[in-house]
């Protein structure tokens, strides 16, 4: 029975593989993955900085250097004079344009002697948004250093009475006792750590991409098994055995899409340890295998199953993280297996949901079955 | 009586497509169902065969209702439906081997009912490059390795040339040799000298039919 | 010519059953669609909404100096009109988190102001904003705490710079005074901050309003995937009947116009489903665009034949991934892995100015940027000719493909 079993599943897999639509389509994926994941490590920003630095200005080329070495969410473009920098935001090509004043060093000097805030950047932007708001932020944090150290100068030399300690001076005190690193830390629901710098916004949908595209694959699956089913190529399992035959058939096509979605992950450098990813991995291959049968059972025939395809793919990449995280509709969340995959690679409640709703949807598959037997 | 169906009834949501079915049959035997295109002939045997379920009725072979034990049908019935059911990237021993163990397919290709069908000429071909006979052959070959003792067959000769007709009907005659019982739809003149009893369908219900020989008769009949 | 026209008849009739069906998905996709462009537009453009990121703190909150920076944080600082920081329990927190009532929870260890206080900075701040991996959301988050984190540690370096000054003058009596002053000094320019840059917003110039683009995104989007919609037409596509076509006379290219017009037509039957509530909801202005603010539905009314070429190009599109697809389930599956991979890479789910500058040039390139640059140009006002012969290459060269692949049908099965 159990050699009989693996002979099928082996003679289902060939017979995938002898289709090379369905190659072609394995293959797409890993090749999407790989090219996004590659790409990611390029520059690029949520919004595009024309930054425009004085030339020979200490205090403007310490806070240039920061903005551009601190790996920001934030692209930069250098340009050459306040022109340039306003063209390029007139035309598009940047968000907003940070002019800092010619004289930055002198400027902060100053301010910080008074120890009040003047404005020493104008910055030029096309309209205001979230993206520049935090831009703005990132500006202020990049000025701050400078001017926290011009505060201390002037602080010790006014307030403290100790004008003739030189500039070298300070600076040797102050660098020895900086303080340094973030305070911060990002931590997932289980408390491990966040991803490395090397992670990018860019590559962050790919996961959701591909957890949209395996559950489209199971119910591929379920179209397949529909279609074979009407061809009566399954006539000699009687109709009380379908649904088994249904998850059998299914599990062989979902077999090559989860060793697909497990390598383009790595690809795409979105893959976190094997154990994980293996586990979520293999709760997410039964959610969907139960959650297409349950489709298929409702649908009945292959055209109103195709019929439901792209409602179904507006609600999944509106409702699951894909590309963003909203915090509406928990109940339609609930209903869709690539919400809880997401959830699931950090952090384990969402895996203990995944399998318990997995364990709703066979038992509603096999009560379906049971009603359908009956009118077959 | 080996085979004994009575009452079988199906409708598809109001429409009564089959209403009261009853025959029987011996060991051995075959019937053909005749009827014109939408009577319930494929709806007839695709119940019978466990495909679809009967609103009602029952179906006792050597006496078991095989409605009440769908289970059971797979090991006692083989059925080919009307369009061939093999998985067209696979070859013919794929498709085979699918359902049955190597050895018994060794067995019944060197002195069974595999042998009979020619099957062994055209192992390694793929379904999608065969011809019709040849999926037709491999259709009731997938069916009756496990030697069923009833052999249920949606319109078997349907777009065949006549040496494969003719290969498929010397099949059926030593299967009936050996006591396994034959169930058909069929339009073919030549299928029907092949049965012992014919019944048309009409209205839902089978009323047996004397085929003498004489096909515009029976048209005549069917319209 | 008149067997192509029989033909194309023919399938006329077969689209038109399907119908029904269609239009009831569009309607539904339509639903789908509209919460999705309202809810993205309102969560991009939150700080013209005024609303406000909920933030949960929990931990040692018992500390008089953190309890005065969040009250300052709350009170003064410029990021109170975006952020709402909520101390909390533990299992409130993290309750409230998995309900998405919270942004993000914030965790403060114990002993942090003691640790911040002596400059050891050794325990760290943690905080979770994502349920799943991250994504841009906790890279933003990432960045304002980046922010804090410097803010916070230069003025730690100024005061103990000051303090180390003092004691090596040999003044410690007076360094608890000093502090308290300096301390005070850089909280008012940390709270101040906003102040370091004047800013001069230009309006929009020639570009897109985000509003606008999101909402060509999502037009362009479900033009791109409405092949999944249609895929019930490719259902019985079979050899026979293409060689017995080709045997009356009407060949690959034939079929091929015949069955794509049809299929065009169904697109554009979808096109026009989705319009009826996005006039409705653009007619009450409740998408707030910029550009067609006070103008109702008509700047859409003008904007949508730009539409009708990128529906061909995509039609024609969708038509060759389900002749090249050997089958109506792999058509399925490649359909919505082009549809979203090309979406994508071409911004219409996050603005293509996001990406890096070769993935932006290759998001261009594909047929899905070539739409999108059209689209978005028609609804500046012009569509240059360099668009128009992309958006119509593109549509030539699928159809082209599309023959070819059919003629290989007919051979195979003739």
């Amino acid at each position: 029975m159990l050699e009989q079993i693996f002979i099928r599943v082996l003679l289902l897999q060939k017979r995938l593989f002898k289709r090379y639509g369905f190659l072609f389509m394995l293959v797409l994926a890993p090749l999407l993955a790989a090219g996004v994941g590659r790409l990611s490590g390029e520059p690029a920003g949520i919004a595009t900085i024309a930054l425009c630095v004085p030339r020979g200005d200490a205090a403007a080329e310490e806070i240039s250097e920061r903005l551009l070495d601190g790996g920001s969410v934030l692209r930069y473009l250098s340009c050459v004079d306040e022109r340039e920098a306003r063209l390029m935001v007139e035309s598009g090509e940047a968000d907003a344009a940070w002019i800092f004043s010619e004289d930055l060093s002198e400027q902060i000097e100053e301010l910080a002697e008074r120890r009040r805030v003047r404005p020493v950047v104008t910055v030029v932007e096309r309209k205001d948004s979230v993206a520049l708001t935090l831009g703005r932020e990132i500006l202020s944090s990049a000025i701050y250093p400078s001017f926290s150290y011009a505060v201390y100068a002037g602080y010790v030399r006014d307030e403290l009475g100790l004008a003739q300690m030189t500039d070298g001076e300070l600076r040797q005190v102050y660098d020895r006792v900086a303080v340094e690193g973030s305070l911060f830390q990002m931590v997932y629901s289980d408390g491990t750590p966040g991803e490395t710098e090397d992670f990018t916004y860019v590559q962050a949908p790919l996961r959701g991409i591909l957890a949209v595209w395996f559950t489209f694959a199971g119910l591929a699956a379920a179209l397949y098994f529909m279609r074979d089913e009407e061809r009566g190529v399954y006539g000699r399992i009687p109709v009380t055995r379908r649904l088994s035959t249904a998850y059998l058939a299914g599990a062989v096509f979902l077999v090559d899409a989860v060793a697909v979605l497990l390598l383009s992950c790595k690809l795409a450098g979105v893959f976190t340890d094997w154990k994980r990813e293996v586990i979520s991995c293999a709760v997410f291959t039964a959610c969907v295998l139960a959650f297409s049968n349950v489709l298929r059972l409702l649908c009945r025939t292959p055209r109103r199953m195709s019929g439901l395809l792209l409602p179904l793919l507006a609600a999944t990449l509106a409702l699951c993280p894909v590309f963003l995280n909203l915090q509406h509709f928990r109940a339609g969340k609930l209903l869709l297996p690539p919400w809880y995959y997401l959830q699931s690679i950090h952090n384990t409640r969402y895996l203990y949901e995944m399998a318990v709703y997995t364990v709703i949807l066979v038992l509603t598959s096999a009560v379906l079955q049971r009603l359908q037997c009956r009118t077959a | 009586m080996q085979i004994e169906v009575a009452g079988i009834r199906k409708a598809y949501s109001r429409k009564k497509v089959l209403t009261d079915i009853s025959f029987s049959m011996e060991a051995g035997s075959c019937a053909a169902i005749l009827g014109s295109n939408g009577s319930g002939k494929s709806t007839l045997l695709s119940v019978l065969a466990g495909v679809r379920r009967a609103d009602g009725g029952s179906f006792f072979y050597r006496g078991t209702d095989l409605l009440r034990h769908p289970g059971q049908i797979p090991k006692v019935l083989g059925y080919v439906p009307q369009g061939d059911p093999l998985m067209e990237e696979l070859n013919a021993w794929d498709n085979l081997r699918m359902w049955y163990d190597r050895e018994t397919l060794k067995r019944e290709l060197a002195a069974g009912a595999l042998g009979l069908l020619g099957i062994d000429g055209f192992l390694k071909t793929p379904v999608h490059r065969m011809s019709g006979g040849m999926k037709k052959r491999l259709s009731i070959g997938c069916a009756v390795v496990s030697h069923p003792g009833i052999l249920v067959l949606d319109e078997p000769s349907a777009a065949l040339d006549p040496v494969c007709k003719e290969n498929i009907r010397q099949y059926l005659s030593a299967y009936m040799q050996e006591g396994g019982s034959v169930l058909m739809a069929t339009h073919d003149a030549q299928d029907l000298e092949l049965c012992n009893v014919c019944y048309i369908l009409r209205d839902g219900t089978l009323h047996p039919y004397r085929y003498d020989g004489d096909f515009h008769k029976l048209a005549e009949e069917l319209e | 010519m008149k067997r192509t026209a029989a033909y194309f008849l023919a399938q006329l009739k077969r689209a038109a059953r399907l119908l029904p069906g269609q239009i009831l998905a569009d309607l539904t996709v339509c639903v789908c669609a509209g919460a999705f462009v309202c809810l993205l537009i309102a969560q991009g453009t939150v700080s013209a909404a005024g609303t406000r990121y909920r933030i949960g703190m929990v931990g040692d909150l018992s500390d008089s100096y953190l309890g005065f920076g969040i009250a300052a944080l709350q009170e003064m600082d410029d990021s109170r009109f975006m952020v709402e920081l909520v101390p909390m329990s533990e299992q409130e927190a993290e309750e409230a988190f998995l309900r998405g009532e919270l942004y993000a929870v914030v965790r403060v260890p114990e002993g942090l102001m003691e640790s911040i206080v002596c400059g050891e900075n050794d325990r760290l701040i943690t905080y979770t904003a994502s349920q799943g991996q991250q994504g841009l959301g906790t890279m933003v988050m990432g960045e304002i705490t980046d922010i804090a984190s410097t803010l916070v540690t230069c003025s730690q370096s100024a005061i103990y710079a000051m303090q180390r000054v003092l004691a090596d003058q040999g003044r410690g009596d007076e360094i608890g005074w000093e502090t308290d002053k300096l301390n005070l000094s850089l909280i008012q320019m940390v709270l101040s901050r906003s102040g370091f840059g004047e800013v001069e917003v230009l309006g929009y110039g020639d570009g897109l309003s985000l509003e606008l683009y999101y909402f060509c995104g999502a037009v362009l989007l479900f033009l791109l995937l409405s092949g999944l919609l249609n895929s019930a037409l490719f259902a019985r596509g079979n050899g026979a009947l293409f060689c017995f076509l080709k045997a009356r006379g009407v060949g690959a290219f034939r079929q091929i116009l015949g069955e794509y017009l049809v299929y065009l037509l169904l697109v554009l039957v979808g096109l026009f489903t989705l319009c009826l509530p996005l006039s409705f909801v653009l007619e009450r202005e409740l998408l707030g665009i910029p550009e067609w603010e006070g103008m109702g539905a008509a700047p859409f009314a003008a904007f949508l034949p730009l539409l009708f070429p990128v529906a061909a190009m995509f039609a024609s599109l969708q038509f060759f991934l389900f002749e090249a697809a050997e089958g109506i389930v792999n058509g399925i599956l490649l359909q919505l892995i082009c549809g979203v991979g090309m979406g994508y890479l071409s911004g219409y789910f996050y603005p293509s100015a996001f990406f890096p500058e070769k993935m932006r040039a290759l998001g261009e390139v594909l047929p899905s940027g070539a739409a999108v640059r059209f689209v978005q140009a028609g609804a500046l006002g012009k569509v240059p000719g360099s668009a128009w012969v992309a958006v119509f290459a593109w549509l030539a060269g699928f159809l082209a493909l599309t023959v070819l692949v059919r003629a290989n049908t007919i051979r195979r099965a003739g």
